[in-house]
């Protein structure tokens, strides 16, 4: 082809750029107009971008625009433009080479809708998720609150017979409605724990800067009533600062220390660390303790809700407490595991942030 | 004493409450006290705001659950606290949920004090009784008042 203003005339086709065109139908015609759109699908006028290129081919190197086929269709051509001149630098022409990409543009452009579509779907099932969790959580707490309302009954009148009518009991009358009281106590207990754990899913992370150590100090103290008349030997190791929800993790280690404390109880002196792992990258928290320990194959079970390794008659609780640590530490993007040998002792880690791949090996 | 009053209710307590085995306790406590005579149920909302605002009945202390059908407590609260002549009832409230108690602060509505109705620490029950009990001297005692006024300055 031969350029110059104001048009880039057609001179020579090595090969008739499309079907149906014949090898001398073109030459010495305007490619605007023949080969290229006068005004492309954006509404950009193609002659333009053809008069630059024209006019200085070298920053036009490579240029891709909207082309023109006899039949109509527009293919994409991505153009490889090199100017021709004379011995004596005047310029003779441009020699454009074109290479079809409107399989790829179309290809590349199926893609993008794909990508978007998939986008899409994800926002969309992450916003049913949602949805489905905080139906979950309304419930929770809707059934926490109505359970309420006939146990108050039941320990109510339960009392008022126990208060009022005790000389028209028998012994064993009376022993069967301290038994309804304590069970009245007992579901009264777990629902409360429920009411916790499902508050701990909704409530807003409030994140802070802030050091462990003070909050274990806290804690401890709070327990203090566990510790009385017994041996409790509390170490608190180094506890790097770190970046957390303050009330949240008071409730992590309130709930694995007050644990650590519960299964040390048959211990002439219980040993309760408290300490960290820093390799440099993260760090990982622990609470260890010299207790009763379990079957490490129960561990995986250890941290459903309600799900209890030991005898309520042997140690109470409701098995809410270490749902609660995993909820705590996933919610602040961490994790939370266990080592225990039965007789010897039980182990819990747990970090605040998400994996890197290093020194995890105790989250399993 | 009673036999005196013109209006005897006046010298009453409304307790507003939708469940009948909270009502049943609730007067049986006050039976400790002998004063369960003096007290009016109200099932729901909507029975609460009828005898305060139709029939005009002006009790000495309100006991107002939160969770009611059809009219809730939180709006009874507002109402009572936006009619002059209500305003200074001590109201007394029963929740069991502390979302609510925080609502029913933040409305500022001079709540006189809090009950929170479940049973969580085995005294919870002996609690309650005794600030019902509470509730009950507290009506004597102003009902033994010599002017018999109102509680309004």
């Amino acid at each position: 082809m031969v350029g110059g203003d104001p048009g880039l005339v057609i001179e020579y086709l090595a090969e008739p750029p499309y079907p149906g065109i014949g090898p001398g139908e073109l030459l010495e015609r305007n490619a605007v107009g023949t080969i290229v759109p006068e005004v492309n699908s954006d509404g950009d006028r193609t002659g333009d971008l053809v008069h630059r290129i024209c006019r200085d081919p070298s920053t036009y190197t490579i240029n891709q625009n909207e082309n023109l086929r006899k039949d109509g269709s527009r293919p994409f051509i991505t153009w490889t433009n090199r100017a021709i001149v004379g011995e004596d630098g005047t310029p003779l022409g441009i020699l454009c080479v074109g290479n079809d990409i409107t399989r790829l543009r179309d290809a590349e452009e199926e893609n993008h809708r794909l990508y978007a579509e998939l986008e899409e779907r994800v926002r969309q099932r992450t916003e049913d998720l949602r949805l489905a969790n905080s139906e979950l959580e309304s419930f929770t707490y809707t059934v926490s609150h109505d359970l309420r309302s006939p146990l108050r009954a039941i320990y109510g009148y339960t009392y008022i017979l126990l208060q009022e009518h005790q000389s028209d009991l028998s012994g064993l009358a009376q022993r069967y409605l301290d038994l309804i009281s304590q069970n009245a106590r007992r579901m009264a207990r777990l629902i409360d724990d429920l009411l916790n754990f499902s508050r701990t899913g909704r409530q807003a992370l409030n994140l802070h800067e802030l050091e462990p150590s003070v909050l274990v100090i806290e804690v401890i103290d709070d327990l203090s009533g566990e510790q009385r008349d017994r041996q409790v030997e509390i170490t608190i190791g180094d506890l790097p600062p770190c970046r957390a929800d303050p009330a949240m993790l008071k409730q992590v280690y309130s709930n694995l220390i007050g644990n650590a404390l519960k299964f040390t109880r048959t211990r002439e002196t219980a040993r309760i660390e408290i300490g960290s792992l820093d390799d440099g990258e993260e760090v990982v928290y622990y609470v260890r303790d010299n207790g009763v320990g379990f079957d490490q194959r129960y561990a995986h079970t250890l941290l459903q809700v309600f799900h209890r390794l030991h005898d309520t008659r042997e140690y109470e609780g409701t098995g809410v407490g270490l749902a609660i640590v995993q909820r705590i530490t996933e919610r602040h993007g961490g994790r939370v595991g266990v080592e225990s040998v039965p007789d010897r002792g039980t182990t819990f880690y747990f970090k605040l942030s998400p994996d890197d791949g290093n020194g995890t090996e105790h989250l399993g | 004493m009673m036999e005196m009053e013109q209006n005897t209710w006046d010298k009453d307590i409304l307790l507003v409450e939708d469940n009948p085995h909270d009502v049943e306790l609730i007067l049986h406590v006050f039976e400790w006290s002998n004063i369960r005579d003096h007290v009016r149920v109200a099932w729901d909302g909507q029975e609460a705001l009828d005898a305060l605002f139709s029939e005009g009945v002006r009790p000495r202390v309100i006991l107002l659950d939160l969770n009611l059908p059809k009219v809730n407590g939180l709006e009874i609260l507002r109402r009572i606290k936006e009619d002059e002549t209500l305003r200074e009832i001590p109201v007394v409230v029963f929740s069991s949920s502390a979302e609510e108690r925080d609502v029913a602060m933040r409305y500022g509505l001079g709540v006189n004090s809090y009950i929170v109705k479940h049973i969580v620490k085995p005294v919870e029950f002996d609690r309650f009784a005794e600030v019902i009990r509470e509730i009950g001297c507290y009506w004597q005692l102003i009902n033994r008042r010599p002017d018999n006024g109102s509680l309004k300055r």
